[in-house]
């Protein structure tokens, strides 16, 4: 059994953009908030980087949000669709 | 109150020189992924024209070249903001653990490089058909070509790998 590919690594998705847009943060902000460089925060929000987990409970601690509220292994559902579902259906 | 010791001054110094390196944006004009390239592209001339200035045993021309590949070196470090030189305590975890990788592709790099152009030689000077010796300029120009390539291979890497610096 050989190592598995780079492109099967798990990836862990979040919610930091629209975080960041709820508080009105700039990614400076976020950054010196949670002591990473303003493109790491960039590099979190596309999600080109999983962060470590001290990093993931700062940005838990800030946002003040349970860490699985923002990070998690399967993607998240966009806003609008958890928003807007009809009565009934769960969200 | 105590003066801080000459140990606290440095590291403020070298702390203030790091946010100063991370944050500088002087350099911005640099540093689209093209320009990054095209800069990477010309440092590898440079540290080529140097190797083979000393190779052919040319002493005035050697200064302006080894000049011209150490303004390369200065620039792709202002580039990629210090990426990778900068302490561990200064830089954030994804900056760590990209220079990490390129440190290795960086070390595989020159390794490799290094062992072939040694062993090319060894055969060349082993070689009795070619009548060829090996001589001071040429372990000369090996010198510089593992003295530059081990300055400037991480920060290379990083300016032409990296979607952002």
């Amino acid at each position: 059994m050989g190592r598995p590919p780079k492109s099967n690594a798990e990836q862990v998705h979040n919610r930091l953009a629209v975080l960041r847009a709820e508080r009105r943060l700039s990614r400076q902000e976020l950054a010196d908030a949670v002591g990473v460089h303003y493109q790491t925060i960039g590099y979190l929000e596309r999600e080109e980087y999983s962060p470590t987990l001290a990093l993931a409970l700062r940005v838990a601690a800030f946002f003040e949000l349970p860490v699985e509220a923002i990070f998690s292994l399967q993607a998240f559902a966009p806003m609008s669709e958890s928003l807007y579902k009809p009565a009934g259906e769960p969200r | 109150m105590n003066k801080p010791d000459a140990r606290a001054r440095h590291e403020a110094a070298v702390a203030r020189a790091a946010a100063s390196l991370l944050g500088d944006t002087r350099y911005d004009r640099w540093r689209p992924t093209g320009r990054r390239r095209l800069l990477v592209l010309a440092a590898t001339l440079s540290i080529i024209l140097t190797c083979y200035t000393a190779w052919i045993g040319d002493v005035f021309m050697l200064l302006p070249a080894i000049l011209v590949s150490g303004g390369f070196w200065w620039i792709l470090r202002k580039v990629v903001r210090g990426m990778a030189d900068l302490p561990d305590e200064f830089v954030d975890e994804r900056i760590r653990a990209v220079r990490n990788e390129h440190y290795l592709y960086a070390y595989r790099l020159l390794s490799g490089g290094a062992c072939l152009v040694m062993l090319l030689m060894f055969m060349a000077a082993d070689a009795r058909q070619l009548a060829w010796q090996v001589e001071a300029r040429h372990l000369e120009a090996l010198f510089w070509a593992v003295l530059l390539s081990s300055l400037m291979l991480p920060s290379m890497l990083l300016a032409w790998s990296q979607r952002e610096v």
